[in-house]
């Protein structure tokens, strides 16, 4: 038995601004492409934040590092062209690296207060059997975020952003990558351009590599839709900011 | 509701070279000497690799540090032999201690790139109401070295293994102490070896403590086969090296 919260689950397409915390530079539309696209072509602003530089997967390693960064942001820029992103920023803490979590949680405080969305979503920290540390510290770090956006006295990483905020609402928290939603998404109609997106994103995989990952993705995406009235799904867990506590 | 992976299960059966990662010198005794005797019979090499130095919880407190690691490896060693482990190693960090979780990461991924396992074994880092910190951290750590043993620009800590490696596969990782598993191994066959393997641990038992410690697999092995066709199991959550990322 699981207790569920009594708050009801907000609604995403509500939502006008919605910030997207994502470890990887790929996290967001391998995840969910296909809810996000329907989301900005309903009207909502979307905009990226990438927390780590991710080079250590880079499938060319003669690259230097500042080429392979080059070559990830030209592949995040075609991506976020389908998608329909506004903007994108990126944190640069090293990736599979020994970051401070502290440090993390001050910089995502700082676009939370400067961006002020009404919605973000991010991975689910709480996804038993994830093994990367840098998608449980980005989750960890980004709801913890949303709950204090407000208490200024919990510094973020730029006074002068912590100064000039004006208290906003956060409706909600959306958490893809989850092996417990409460709500499953009809991507059907934004399926190609899912995968049109995820497509975008060479450096990381070779062609077999990228045509395993969308083999798999097709499959995860029919059976989290079984038992619905649609073919395709992607989960989330759209939690209150409210039932991020107690 | 809980979303399954869709990849399906690796066949533990299949194994060749299989490294079992224990926070403590007797985890992987307590949790699968069951079926980790049974892979041994099957034809695979097992070696264990200890995290922690384990002198926390040794009974005989007038031994000095250096007697008492001595007679947890004797024990070990006579575990080692009834289950048909083939080699041991230690990392020896602090137990219960406070030590970093990227040193035991690029120790754990030394002795992957080293012995070159098609399997891993390791306690279950997301069992819930687990309070032992270096449960936790070994879990995770192992998941994470399995999952970048190929990607060698995330260092070890021996350069000189990094640069000898060459890419192998893991087919997957089983993790024991589980609540959540999606396999029950039969080992009614090698129960008897393990309740011989698991009281070779007399340095951190006392006579009624393991006493107390048989009763309780002896009750846990008949518990987690209920509903299945044998007397006794050992729950495992045994999952491909591709699923220990985003739940697919």
């Amino acid at each position: 038995m699981t207790i569920e919260t009594i708050l009801s689950i907000p609604d995403i397409f509500a939502a006008k601004r919605i910030l997207c915390i994502q470890p990887h530079y790929d996290d967001n539309d391998m995840a969910v492409a296909g809810t996000l696209t329907q989301l900005a072509q309903h009207g909502a602003e979307l905009i990226y934040l990438t927390v780590t530089d991710d080079l250590m997967g880079i499938t060319d390693v003669s690259l230097s590092d500042e080429a392979a960064a080059e070559a990830l942001q030209r592949d995040q820029f075609a991506a976020a062209k389908i998608v329909g992103v506004k903007e994108q920023y990126w944190l640069g803490y090293p990736d599979a690296g020994d970051y401070d979590y502290f440090a993390v949680r001050r910089d995502l405080l700082k676009y939370l207060r400067l961006l002020k969305p009404d919605f973000v979503f991010t991975v689910d920290p709480w996804l038993t059997y994830e093994g990367h540390r840098d998608h449980i510290q980005t989750g960890l770090a980004t709801a913890e975020a949303v709950m204090f956006a407000g208490l200024t006295k919990i510094a973020s990483s730029d006074p002068i952003v912590d100064t000039a905020y004006e208290e906003h609402a956060i409706q909600g928290i959306a958490f893809y990558h989850t092996r417990e939603p409460n709500y499953i998404s009809d991507i059907s109609s934004t399926w190609e351009d899912k995968i049109d997106a995820v497509r975008c994103y060479e450096t990381q995989f070779d062609p077999e590599g990228m045509n395993r990952r969308v083999s798999l993705l097709d499959k995860k995406s029919i059976q989290v839709a079984q038992g619905q009235s649609f073919q395709r799904g992607e989960p989330l867990k759209v939690l209150n900011t409210s039932a991020l506590h107690v | 509701m809980t979303i399954e992976s869709i990849i399906p299960i690796p066949n533990i059966f299949e194994a060749k070279r299989i490294l079992c990662i224990q926070p403590h010198y007797d985890d992987n005794d307590i949790a699968a000497a069951g079926i980790l005797t049974q892979l041994a019979k099957n034809g695979a090499e097992l070696f264990y690799l200890t995290a922690t130095d384990d002198l926390m919880g040794v009974v005989d407190t007038s031994l000095s540090n250096k007697e008492a690691a001595e007679l947890l490896k004797s024990d070990q060693f006579a575990a080692g032999k009834i289950v048909g482990v083939k080699e041991q190693f230690w990392c020896g960090y602090p137990d219960a201690g406070e030590y970093n979780y990227f040193d035991l990461r690029r120790d754990f991924l030394k002795y992957i790139r080293m012995i070159k396992p098609d399997f891993v074994f390791a306690p279950d880092a997301w069992l819930t109401y687990e309070g032992h910190h270096d449960h936790i951290q070994t879990g995770l750590a192992a998941a994470e070295a399995v999952m970048f043993a190929g990607l060698t620009k995330i260092a070890s800590s021996d350069p000189d293994v990094d640069a000898a490696y060459e890419e192998h596969d893991i087919q997957g990782i089983a993790l024991y102490f589980t609540r959540e598993p999606n396999y029950i191994a039969d080992i009614t066959s090698t129960w008897e070896d393990k309740v011989d393997a698991v009281r070779c641990y007399e340095a951190q038992f006392t006579a009624p403590g393991m006493e107390r410690l048989v009763m309780a697999l002896d009750m846990k092995s008949q518990q987690v086969a209920q509903g299945q066709s044998f007397a006794r199991g050992e729950p495992l959550k045994v999952l491909h090296t591709s699923a220990l990322h985003v739940g697919i």
